[in-house]
C-alpha cells in the first residue's frame, strides 16, 4: 500500500513519454470534445484506430489498460444494456413489455460502447505516460491565463505540488497508524458497515492532527527559507515543447479533420 | 577572526496564549565561526531562541531588547535579509522537505530569491555534490533515508550561502551512522567557508566538540562557556538535565578511587594516552 502511486505513473520510454505534458492534457481534452463528432460506422473506426495507435504508441502491455477499463466495465455495460432495450426504432427483432431489442438500439449502444472505453483509453494514456509532478505543472501553465482574473496560479500551482509531494508520506503515515491500531486490537475488517465506519475514527484523528503538524512546520520551514507570499519567483522546473508535441497536437487535428469528414449530417 | 555575528541583548518572550515567559530577560554574543551547542531540558525554551534569531517569532518589548545578526538589528524591515544569513535545519526531516524531488527542493531556497534557471542549475548540482547527494537528483523524499532527507535539507539552506547554520536538533531523528555524517559534514563546511554553527541539540559528544555552550533552563541563561567550563559544574549539569560525556564520568570515577587526572585531557585518545603512561 505505501507504493500507491497516484494517477499510476509506470515509468517507460516511448515517444509519448518525451511529450510535454501541456500538449497531453491539451489533446486529451480535445479528443473528449471531438468524440462527440463520431456519429456513424466509418467515424467511430477511425476513432478506434487512432486510439488504439495512442494505446500502442506508449509501448505498455496491453494489461494496464485493462486495469484502467477494469473499474468502470459495470458502468458502461449498464448504460449500453439501458440502450439496447430502451431505445426503439429501424427494425425491431424482439419486444417484451417496455423491453424493445431494435437494430437502432443495438447500433446505439455498440457505439457508447466505444466511446466510453476510448475515453477511459486515452485518459488511461494520459496517467500512465505522465507523471503528476508534470500533470500539475502542465495544469499550471493552463491555468495561467487566470492571473488576468486575479486568480493565484502561482500559489495554486505551490499548493498542487506539495499536495502530490506530501501523497506518499501520508500513504505511509496512515499504514503506520492502522499498524498501530492493530497492535492494540482494533479490527478494521470486521463487523456491520457502522462499526466499520467506527474503527476508522482511530486512524482519521491523529492522520489530521498529523497533517495539521506537518503544515505547520513545512510553513516554518519555508518561510525561514525565503519564501514570501505574492512574490516573485523563479522557476527551476520548466516545462520545454518539442517536435513530439507539435506531432502530438498534429495526430489529434488530423483525427478532428477526419471525423468532420466522415459524419453524416 | 572574532567578529561578533549574533548578538542578543535583554530578550525575553512570552507566547499569546500564555502568561509564563518561555525565555527570561536572555544576552548572549556569539563570534564569527564559532560552533555553540545550545543545551537545556525540554520546554527550557532552546527552539523559541532560534526562532527569535530569524524573526519567525517577535521578541517581547522591542524597546528595551534587540537582536543583532551580523550588524543588522532585527526588524520588519530587515528580517529578509537577516533571514538570507541564517538557514535552519529543522528536526524532523520529512516534514522541511518541500520539493517534489531532491533537487526540486534544494532550488526551493534560490526560486524565492528569484535566480535565474540558468544560475540555479549551476548551484544545485554543485551544492549537492558538497552534501554527496548529487547521485540522487532526481529522487523522491520517500525513496531517501532520514540522513539523506537532512543532508538535501542542509543543501537547501548552502544554496544560499548562510552565515550562520542554526541545527534545531536537526540529528535527533536519526540513527548514529546519520547523525555522524550530517555532524561531520557541517564541521567541513563550518571550517571550509567559516559559517557560524548554532546547535541544539542532547547529544553529549557533540556538545564537548563544541566551542562554546549556551545553558538554558526554564527560560533563563544559566551559563554560557567551554565545554569544559561547563562539565566542571556539577549542579549545573544536574540542572540543565545533561549527562557527562563518557571522559568525564570516567575521571569522576577515577577521581573517586583516589587517581588524579589533570583538567587538560577532554578527549578519549588524550585519555588513552595519559593513562598508559
Amino acid at each position: 500500500m505505501s507504493k500507491i502511486i497516484i494517477g499510476r505513473y509506470i515509468p517507460g520510454n516511448s515517444i509519448i513519454y518525451k511529450m510535454d505534458p501541456r500538449g497531453k492534457i491539451l489533446a486529451s481534452f480535445l479528443f473528449i470534445a471531438i468524440i462527440f463528432l463520431a456519429n456513424n460506422w466509418i467515424t467511430y473506426s477511425i476513432l478506434t484506430i487512432f486510439t488504439l495507435l495512442a494505446v500502442i504508441a506508449t509501448g505498455l502491455k496491453p494489461k494496464n489498460f485493462w486495469d484502467g477499463v477494469k473499474p468502470f466495465i459495470w458502468i458502461i455495460f449498464f448504460t449500453a444494456l439501458l440502450q439496447l432495450f430502451f431505445s426503439s426504432g429501424g427494425k425491431i427483432y424482439w419486444h417484451w413489455g417496455i423491453f424493445t431489442l431494435s437494430s437502432y438500439g443495438l447500433i446505439t449502444s455498440i457505439y457508447l460502447f466505444i466511446r466510453f472505453v476510448v475515453i477511459i483509453l486515452i485518459s488511461t494514456v494520459l496517467t500512465v505516460t505522465t507523471t503528476s509532478l508534470q500533470i500539475a505543472d502542465g495544469l499550471e501553465w493552463i491555468l495561467t491565463p487566470l492571473k488576468y482574473l486575479k486568480v493565484p496560479v502561482a500559489e495554486i500551482a505551490l499548493v498542487m505540488s506539495i499536495a502530490l509531494r506530501f501523497v506518499p508520506t501520508l500513504m505511509d503515515e496512515t499504514v503506520k497508524i492502522a499498524n498501530a491500531q492493530r497492535a492494540r486490537g482494533a479490527d478494521f475488517n470486521d463487523g456491520s458497515l457502522i462499526q466499520r465506519a467506527k474503527a476508522v475514527i482511530p486512524i482519521l484523528i491523529p492522520l489530521f492532527t498529523n497533517s495539521l503538524t506537518v503544515a505547520l512546520d513545512l510553513a516554518t520551514a519555508m518561510e525561514s527559507r525565503g519564501y514570501q507570499e505574492n512574490h516573485v519567483r523563479s522557476r527551476y522546473r520548466v516545462l520545454k515543447w518539442s517536435k513530439y508535441d507539435w506531432l502530438n497536437l498534429g495526430y489529434f487535428l488530423l483525427l478532428t479533420l477526419l471525423l468532420m469528414v466522415f459524419r453524416t449530417k | 577572526m572574532s567578529k561578533e555575528i549574533i548578538s542578543v541583548k535583554n530578550v525575553s518572550f512570552t507566547y499569546r496564549d500564555s502568561k509564563k515567559k518561555v525565555l527570561n530577560n536572555i544576552s548572549f554574543t556569539v563570534n564569527k565561526g564559532e560552533w555553540v551547542s545550545i543545551v537545556g531540558h525540554n520546554g527550557s525554551g532552546k527552539s523559541t531562541l532560534t526562532k527569535l534569531l530569524n524573526g519567525l517569532l517577535i521578541a517581547d518589548d522591542p524597546k528595551n531588547s534587540a537582536i543583532y545578526i551580523d550588524q543588522l538589528l532585527m526588524s520588519e524591515n530587515n528580517v529578509w535579509k537577516i533571514r538570507d544569513k541564517i538557514g535552519i535545519v529543522f528536526q524532523n526531516p520529512d516534514n522541511q522537505f518541500v520539493g517534489a524531488t531532491v533537487e526540486d527542493d534544494v532550488a526551493f531556497g534560490l526560486e524565492n530569491r528569484n535566480v535565474t534557471r540558468s544560475q540555479m542549475l549551476k548551484i544545485v548540482p554543485e551544492v549537492l555534490k558538497e552534501v554527496d547527494m548529487l547521485p540522487y537528483k532526481k529522487t523522491e523524499p520517500q525513496n531517501l533515508s532520514g540522513g539523506q532527507k537532512q543532508r538535501v535539507a542542509i543543501a537547501g539552506i548552502l544554496v544560499v550561502n548562510p552565515e550562520i547554520i542554526i541545527l534545531d536538533e536537526a540529528t535527533s531523528m536519526l540513527d548514529p551512522e546519520g547523525r555522524n555524517e550530517i555532524l561531520s559534514i557541517i564541521r567541513q563546511l563550518q571550517k571550509e567557508k567559516d559559517i557560524t554553527v548554532l546547535s541544539i541539540t542532547h547529544n553529549i559528544e557533540e556538545i564537548n566538540k563544541s566551542d562554546r555552550v549556551l545553558v538554558l533552563n526554564r527560560g533563563n541563561l544559566l551559563k554560557i562557556g567551554t565545554p569544559d567550563e561547563i562539565f566542571a559544574e556539577k549542579t549545573l549539569i544536574e540542572e540543565a538535565g545533561l549527562e557527562l560525556p563518557f571522559v568525564y564520568q570516567l575521571k569522576e570515577e577515577l577521581k573517586r578511587r583516589g587517581l588524579q587526572i589533570p583538567g587538560s585531557i577532554k578527549t578519549e585518545e588524550e585519555l588513552v594516552d595519559y593513562l598508559c603512561q
